[in-house]
């Protein structure tokens, strides 16, 4: 049996800790609110409202799967838990490995669900037929959005634990949040001129920034991955 | 039985070479050398804070060693750490699994850990501890934990059992439960334990060979027998207490009355020599060799 899959199955154990159920509800909650919005929304007139519904519901979605890569560890903190790491047959950076596994297989399943909840939102307002294109730019960032932010996590994750973890996930990611803002505000002529530029040179073109993308999302998780092993297998039990 | 061990004829289970591990605080565990024989119990004992359980740690890789090294079943322990584990069993003075889980949870994630899980056995043993299946590991005792922590290490067939204070707030029926245990694990000689434990009235009758590990530092390691026997307790009042037996003594314990001294078998025939018809002498149990070595200074004044 494959070492990195014995880690994952251990995993996939702290993850389902609260129950199936609670891991069905998180799974399925965004499509069940895209679908009862759908239906609160429904008529000929609404294709504004699922739009904008959807930009909404998807990002939250986001949010949800990047907590998702957080599950282990923050089960894995609570009590002893981690001196199982310690004992399992598993080395440490194929433990590393399996926890990336999940990082990709989560970032699959949100891209399908986002893909899906669009059409489930006209559809269940009954209004398919006004749905137009696939919003696939919206998906393709909310994807590379994903990548960065659960690679930045992840990598969190091992050297923070537990409740300094959340602090750190919560106080830094607002406080980059507020940083970005004020910077923008503070060089609003600077931004607007790169963003232009970019515009005009980089995303214009759609091959150019599908390719840009890849590119940033695999050198974001190629660093997480090599500082997580670096962090975890100078750590003691 | 242990002589064979000692001849060489016998693999050894585990074989610890000039470990050595510094800590920030100041703690350093220094140049530990012992092997342990395959078929063998060998108790790994010491006060709080000698350093037992940084060795273990050092034996599953959860900490890192600054020198020496450590074959477990014939394998190093880092460059071959997935093999050595598969063959690991390990109970904890307290629980490692999450506290949510139920005993059949814990065996859903253990099984997918190694690939010789006998699911029969697991169920076997639980049946034979008591353990309620559907019960969560939160609501488990003590007692209760440990057994589940014992059930699991032996429903993969671990050829090392490496137990770090097991015992530690369980009733003298558990204790006796888990000896016997134990010793039907080793009867087959292919088995082998590692029991670290600062309760030695469990090692007494269990234990073939004794680690014993003070202060960071090796102090013995070897044959039970041979270690009780190379020691003496020796007793007297206050008047006997004079300057031969302060130098030759290993630890002095002074009390209102009088003294207990740990002395070497050696030394204590020297003092026979010496005509002392008033101090009372007796063999020394393992815990009378602990706190004997481990007197404060300040005690034998």
């Amino acid at each position: 049996m494959n070492a990195v899959v014995k880690s994952m199955r251990v995993d996939w154990a702290r993850i389902t800790s609260g129950g199936w159920g609670m891991i069905a509800g998180y799974m399925l909650m965004s499509p069940a609110m895209m679908a009862l919005f759908g239906i609160l929304f429904g008529g000929d007139d609404s294709a504004g409202a699922i739009a904008w519904l959807y930009q909404y519901i998807s990002g939250m979605n986001l949010l949800m799967f990047v907590s998702f890569v957080t599950f282990p560890a923050v089960y894995q903190d609570t009590g002893n838990n981690a001196d199982m790491n310690g004992l399992m047959p598993v080395s440490r950076r194929n433990q590393v490995i399996g926890r990336y596994v999940y990082l990709l297989l989560f970032g699959i399943m949100l891209v399908v669900e986002n893909t899906v909840m669009y059409p489930l939102g006209f559809a269940a307002a009954g209004a398919l037929g006004t749905m137009g294109a696939m919003p696939w730019r919206t998906i393709a960032i909310q994807g590379l959005v994903y990548a960065l932010c659960s690679a930045l996590v992840l990598v969190c994750s091992y050297r923070f634990k537990g409740q300094t973890l959340m602090y750190v996930v919560v106080f830094g990611g607002s406080a980059l949040l507020i940083l970005g803002f004020v910077v923008t505000m503070r060089f609003e002529d600077q931004v607007r001129a790169v963003a232009e530029w970019l515009g005009g040179h980089v995303f214009s073109s759609m091959g150019l920034t599908v390719a840009l993308g890849v590119v940033v999302a695999v050198i974001a998780l190629a660093v997480s991955y090599l500082a997580s092993v670096r962090i975890y297998e100078r750590r003691e039990m | 039985m242990v002589l064979d061990a000692l001849s060489g004829s016998t693999p050894f289970a585990l074989s610890v070479n000039g470990v050595s591990k510094q800590y920030d605080s100041g703690f350093r565990l220094d140049d530990i050398t012992f092997d342990l024989p395959a078929g063998y119990i060998m108790g790994l004992i010491g006060p709080n804070g000698a350093g037992k359980s940084t060795l273990i740690k050092l034996i599953l890789n959860m900490v890192r060693r600054d020198a020496g090294g450590i074959e477990v079943l014939g394998l190093d322990n880092i460059a071959d750490e997935e093999r050595v584990k598969e063959q690991l069993g390990v109970v904890f003075d307290s629980g490692y699994f999450v506290e949510v889980w139920t005993v059949n949870k814990v065996e859903q994630a253990m099984r997918g850990l190694y690939a010789t899980w006998n699911h029969r056995r697991f169920e076997q043993y639980c049946k034979r501890f008591g353990l309620d299946r559907r019960k969560k590991v939160k609501e488990l005792s003590r007692g209760m934990l440990m057994k589940l922590m014992l059930a699991v290490a032996l429903s993969h067939d671990a050829r090392l059992l490496i137990l770090d204070e097991p015992t530690s707030g369980l009733d003298v029926l558990s204790r006796d439960e888990l000896m016997d245990i134990l010793h039907e694990y080793i009867e087959d000689g292919e088995h082998t334990v590692l029991f670290s434990t600062h309760i030695t009235s469990d090692l007494e009758s269990a234990a073939d060979f004794i680690t014993y590990i003070t202060h960071g530092r090796l102090y013995f390691t070897g044959p039970k027998d041979e270690f009780l026997d190379a020691f003496r307790v020796v007793k007297g009042g206050l008047a006997d207490l004079d300057e031969t037996l302060r130098a030759k003594a290993v630890g002095i314990h002074r009390y209102e009355t009088g003294f207990d001294a740990l002395l070497r078998v050696e030394d204590v025939k020297a003092l026979a020599g010496d005509r002392r018809p008033q101090l009372l002498v007796e063999p020394a149990g393992i815990d009378d060799i602990i706190r004997l070595t481990n007197v404060r200074k300040g005690n034998a004044r």
